[in-house]
């Protein structure tokens, strides 16, 4: 008889450290809703370059005209997006579209514009101020603990990058990872399930780990007070990361099982597959239960932006296309498109992946969320009057996501909603609502640009 | 009756908890009796504030005790109508307080001023000098940056910064402050990988290990495929590290226990990643994070950490010397550390960061490149580089090393749009015009020399300005500009800027609840539209502290500019500004004269208070105080100690005071003093748990 345990109730059992009693039941076996809340989970998919508001429109819906582009309408534009006719480069999701919601006429000003908003993507404020305050994505890791809060993945535009630090923070100069590089993702992240060099690897950091608890607590015996309060959070911290390890090995046999398959594409210098094996680790960390909140950044951060889609036939940087320089016979918005529609394949992909992994009464994807946004605002030099998002999956019902297509009114116009706004949201959903999210748009103070988007919340 | 005698045996128990003597007692019950509890007792409790239960635990009650401390340091309890104590009695019951308090209150910088400037600076003080407790200090930013490069052998690539600096404004480095957080750990985790990569790359080539540049032959020579390294040869890795991270030998016990890891690790059979791992541990040792000020059996620092304080408190990196003084067992005596300072503040070619880092954290002006503005239409707006004539500014003053506060408050000197470039032809160092309006974008836009009223660029430099104009740091565009807001210059921080920085004052943080908004009446001068909120009676409690010192400013506009007018809306110009449809053409300005006058006050010093009618009267009054100097070597203290004075200080701080008065001003004087003080040096025995193991 096959056990009958949820997904959920196995990886508890696992991160107590009792894991090891109930391993035996591979994920495929799970089934049947148990009491325990539904889990909630989120992604964020990060394009470099802007993502314009004509890209996000659907065909079959006007947009009201405006010299600059910028969304012209006094009031909110809520459409259904049954039957409308999505995008040329939103269409890959098309098979998702009842699940999907397309918000456009947010604001971010206060992040600035530019190449890359940076942090302040994601965090609502100055994106040239570094990593000056706590991201979405974090805060929202914050509520939902797994043994990795976050996962950052992405690729930069240099295939020699192996971490860089572009998108996410956990607090004011406390930047988090986006790791570049998906065989040391890999490594990292599932070694404990690996063969050969890189399980060896995963052991020795296990080791070191041990180690460094232990020379820390030797150091620290010898102290007081405060002195010894202060080296409790440095051995704290290995005894966490030490922690983490074993966690990872005590479920080494799941990784195996539902880990990604390391092929050639995780050592390739090609941006594409890079990105497509990072989208792979992304959704393999999520269905292992490794983590509850993925960030996937594809070319996000100055100066990490200027990526050349060889793997899509475009040897042409991605900072000449956004200055409008066109390949062979193709101009630089078919360019855009090209490369806009393989990350909307990767959602697709991500999704369906999600979907095959019953939870509950439903699968992965009904508690998940997605996000499709740029750093970049609406354009490669952006001003932020306009972020485009594309949210996919209404974390079990929690957003009211299904199947919309929403256009805030302009901004500085009454109801004009903020990504501060659109964040608070996710937060909202997630359990954990705030008043305020990141830095308040001072050019909007004579409108009321505090709270969630009631719209959005079922 | 009732109340009272609960409320001397309260007191009685707090006091006698802290073991302080009966006439300290005696003070106290009557004190806080005779001026205290009458509104803030157990019937009444005027602004929600009790005292009769006051316990004498400062580690609990720290927060209300320094509210009565504040009150009573800074005359605003009880209140002016109230019968009022003497100032002797003040003394004794701040004093009381203060040294009660010790290290559980005032750990921010910016809290620094609490300790009653009065009591530092009594004779009576001096005597009660204590040791400071040991204590470990985690690097700062700028000497982990350091450190990777003594390590890395230079700069390491893919390399973050895993430490926060204080985000609040002031002196940023504080020991108490500085922590490492599970983020921060796995960040510096990655970093030492990054940084052993570096030291061990090697590829082979023909069966042989080729090296790269600025790698540690030590381990690249046991890179080799055919050789299985030695114990021997691992122990020798091992020792090398530990030279690279925390510059002594191992010891006995570390080597077994690294070892024992390098033998655990290996066991899969990849030697080099075993190695590799041993290295890495050593750099993330809590010596290599931690710098420790423990203090031996004599209560002095240990030749070694007295060698590493001098060097962090000069310097990002090691002063090999030191080292060197340390090994040949010359480090012992005061007289050698001082004649160690003076070599390193002698020394042209040694870099010494951080004392220009000093002025910097203490006027601020580096935050000019922060403060967001639009650029003006008429005017370059440079910030970068007024911030670097300013840094320039201040270290010609440190290099003439006379009278330096006065001189850097008051001097008629300043450096405009300067940089250093070698003239290639004679190889010369020479000044050269730093920033030059762009010939294609330039719309107009004057020279940033303009600011100074220069017409033209020179080369004779520094300027010397004319009188009235600008003087010191105060007056430099960098410091006006760090100091001001997006739109407008910044009266009420500025104040608080003197009053905290110069004047030694403290100013309670905005209540919880205030919304401080200017009114946008722009037909009003900034001075008009600031007042006529902050003069609000409930509001003036604090602002009395800030705005008089802040309004003679005004002389200068918000990019730095000294103007004599302040252009304001005119309403009725604007009103009549349309076009044949009556359509607004846009706002119409109008030139105000500026008004420059302000005043001191409360600083308890009747050569300093009274009004002033500019921004140089101001500073000049300052800059002439014994007390401002005195705040100023009490900032100079705080931020090379990396902790708040307390009166446990007051010995280094009056010797340090006399070092630089007697020394007709040097700061080089004030540094040998203070780092050679017991301050400096000496370290309470700690009472540490029995154990054995590494030493720290």
């Amino acid at each position: 008889m096959k056990p009958n345990i949820s997904r959920r109730t196995f990886f508890r059992g696992a991160t107590l450290g009792t894991g090891t009693v109930l391993l035996a039941p591979l994920l495929s076996q799970l089934s049947a809703a148990s009491s325990a809340p539904r889990p909630k989970r989120f992604v964020f998919v990060l394009e470099g370059n802007g993502f314009s508001p004509t890209q996000a429109q659907p065909v079959s819906i006007p947009r009201a005209k405006h010299p600059y582009g910028h969304t012209n309408i006094d009031t909110l534009e809520d459409v259904a997006l049954a039957g409308q006719e999505l995008s040329e480069a939103t269409s890959p999701l098309k098979a998702f579209q009842d699940r999907l919601t397309i918000v456009q006429g947010m604001s971010g000003r206060i992040c600035g514009g530019g190449h890359s908003n940076n942090y302040g993507a994601l965090g609502a404020y100055s994106g040239k101020a570094g990593a000056a305050g706590e991201t979405i994505d974090m805060a929202l890791a914050r509520a939902l603990p797994g043994i990795f809060p976050q996962i950052g993945l992405g690729i930069s535009d240099r295939a020699e990058h192996t971490v860089i630090y572009n998108t996410t923070a956990a607090g004011p100069d406390q930047p988090a990872p986006t790791r570049c590089r998906p065989d040391l993702a890999y490594e990292e992240i599932f070694g404990s399930a690996a063969e050969g060099a890189a399980k060896e690897k995963f052991m020795r950091r296990g080791n070191l780990l041990d180690f460094m608890a232990d020379d820390v607590k030797r150091v620290s015996s010898r102290m007081n007070g405060e002195e010894r309060a202060k080296l409790g959070e440095y051995l704290g911290a290995f005894e966490n990361l030490r922690n983490r390890q074993s966690r990872l090995n005590d479920i080494s046999k799941t990784l195996r099982e539902q880990g990604p398959v390391v092929g050639d594409k995780y050592k390739s210098e090609v941006e594409a597959d890079r990105l497509d094996a990072m989208f792979d680790i992304g959704a393999a960390s999520l269905i292992c239960g490794l983590t509850n909140v993925v960030t996937l950044a594809s070319g996000c951060g100055d100066p990490y932006f200027s990526v050349r889609w060889k793997g899509l036939g475009i040897p042409l940087d991605k900072h000449s296309i956004g200055h409008g320089k066109g390949l062979d016979e193709k101009t630089a918005e078919q360019l855009t498109t090209m490369i806009r529609r393989f990350h909307m394949e990767q959602i697709a992909r991500l999704a369906t992946k999600l979907q095959s992994v019953r939870e509950g009464d439903g699968t992965m994807l009904d508690n998940t969320c997605i996000i499709y946004m740029s750093d970049s605002a609406e354009s490669h030099h952006s001003r932020c009057f306009d972020w485009p998002m594309l949210v996919l999956g209404d974390l079990g019902g929690r957003l009211k996501t299904r199947g919309r297509f929403l256009c805030m009114p302009k901004y500085g116009a009454k109801g004009h909603k903020t990504t501060a706004n659109f964040f608070l949201t996710l937060l909202e959903a997630a359990g954990v609502p705030r008043k305020s999210f990141g830095v308040a748009d001072p050019a909007l103070k004579d409108i009321d640009t505090s709270g969630p988007i009631s719209e959005l919340l079922a | 009756m009732k109340k009272s005698v609960f409320i001397l045996t309260l007191l009685a128990s707090a006091l006698t908890a802290l073991a302080a003597g009966p006439p300290e007692t005696a003070t106290l019950q009557k004190f806080l009796g005779e001026f205290c509890t009458k509104c803030h007792g157990e019937e009444k409790q005027k602004g929600d504030i009790r005292l009769d239960d006051l316990a004498g635990d400062m580690a609990k009650e720290g927060t209300r005790w320094s509210v009565v401390l504040d009150q009573i340091r800074d005359g605003e309890m009880p209140p002016k109508k109230e019968k009022q104590p003497s100032a002797s009695q003040k003394l004794a019951v701040t004093g009381w307080i203060a040294k009660q308090m010790g290290g559980h209150a005032a750990r921010k910088p910016s809290q620094g001023n609490l300790v009653p400037h009065e009591l530092l600076f009594a004779a009576a003080s001096a005597a009660s000098a204590k040791a400071p407790e040991a204590r470990l200090w985690r690097l700062s930013p700028e000497a982990y940056m350091g450190w990777v490069e003594d390590v890395g052998r230079g700069g390491v690539k893919g390399l973050v910064q895993p430490f926060t600096a204080n985000p609040e404004r002031g002196i940023k480095d504080f020991a108490a402050l500085a922590r490492v957080d599970e983020p921060t750990t796995e960040v510096l985790l990655r970093n030492a990988d990054a940084i052993v990569e570096k030291q061990t790359a090697h590829e082979i080539l023909d069966g042989k290990v080729k090296t790269k540049n600025d790698t540690v032959r030590e381990f690249t020579d046991l890179m080799d495929p055919a050789l299985t390294p030695t114990r021997a040869q691992i122990e020798k890795a091992i020792q090398k590290q530990f030279q690279l991270a925390v510059a002594r030998k191992a010891e006995a016990d570390e080597i077994e226990r690294l070892y024992a890891l390098y033998e655990k690790c290996a066991t899969g059979g990849d030697r080099f990643g075993a190695l590799r791992t041993v290295l890495t541990a050593v750099l993330l040792r809590t010596d290599a994070v931690f710098r420790s000020e423990m203090g031996g059996a004599d209560g002095m620092l240990s030749p070694r950490e007295a060698a590493a304080a001098i060097s962090s408190a000069l310097m990002f990196k090691r002063d090999g010397k030191l080292l060197e003084a340390v090994e040949k067992g010359e480090f012992t005596t005061r007289e050698k550390i001082a004649e160690h300072v003076r070599r390193i503040l002698d020394d042209p070619k040694a870099k010494k960061p951080r004392i220009l880092g000093f002025f910097r954290e203490y006027f601020e002006y580096g935050n000019a490149t922060e403060v967001f503005k639009d650029r003006p239409k008429d005017v370059m707006h440079e910030p970068k580089q007024h911030v670097a004539d300013t840094d320039r500014l201040v270290l010609h003053i440190l290099e003439q090393d006379k009278d330096v506060f006065r001189q850097l408050l008051t001097t008629p000197l300043a450096f405009v749009n300067v940089k250093s470039q070698t003239n290639k032809q004679t190889r010369q160092e020479e000044l050269a015009q730093a920033v030059t309006p762009n010939k294609q974008n330039n719309k107009g836009q004057a020279a940033i020399e303009t600011l100074y009223g220069l017409e033209e660029w020179t080369a004779e430099q520094p300027i010397t300005q004319k009188e009235n104009t600008r003087i010191g740091i105060l007056m430099q565009p960098s410091w006006l500009i760090a100091w001001s807001e997006n739109f407008n210059n910044d009266i009420v921080r500025r104040g608080r800027f003197i009053r905290e920085r110069l004047l030694g004052g403290t100013v309670p943080d905005l209540p919880i609840g205030v919304a401080a908004m200017v009114p946008n009446e722009f037909h009003r001068t900034l001075r008009d539209r600031v007042s006529s909120v902050t003069r609000a009676e409930a509001c003036w409690k604090c602002h009395n502290r800030m705005d008089d010192l802040g309004l003679p400013f005004e002389q200068f506009e918000h990019y730095g500019r000294l103007v004599a007018e302040e252009q304001v809306l005119d309403r009725e110009s604007t009103a009549a500004n349309v076009d044949k449809k009556g359509k607004p053409l846009g706002d119409v300005f109008k030139g105000v004269p500026v008004v420059t006058t302000g005043a001191i006050t409360g600083t308890g010093d009747a050569k300093l208070d009274g009004p002033v009618k500019s921004p140089q009267e101001l500073i000049t009054r300052i800059a002439g105080s014994d007390r401002a100097r005195q705040v100023f070597i009490r900032h100079v203290i705080r931020y090379f100690m990396g902790r708040n004075e307390s009166l446990a200080d007051a010995a280094t701080l009056q010797a340090a005071d006399a070092a630089y008065v007697n020394s007709g001003g040097s700061f080089k004087e004030l540094l040998v003093s203070l780092l050679t003080s017991d301050s400096f040096l000496k370290r309470a025995p700690a009472t540490v748990a029995q154990a054995t193991g590494t030493k720290p």
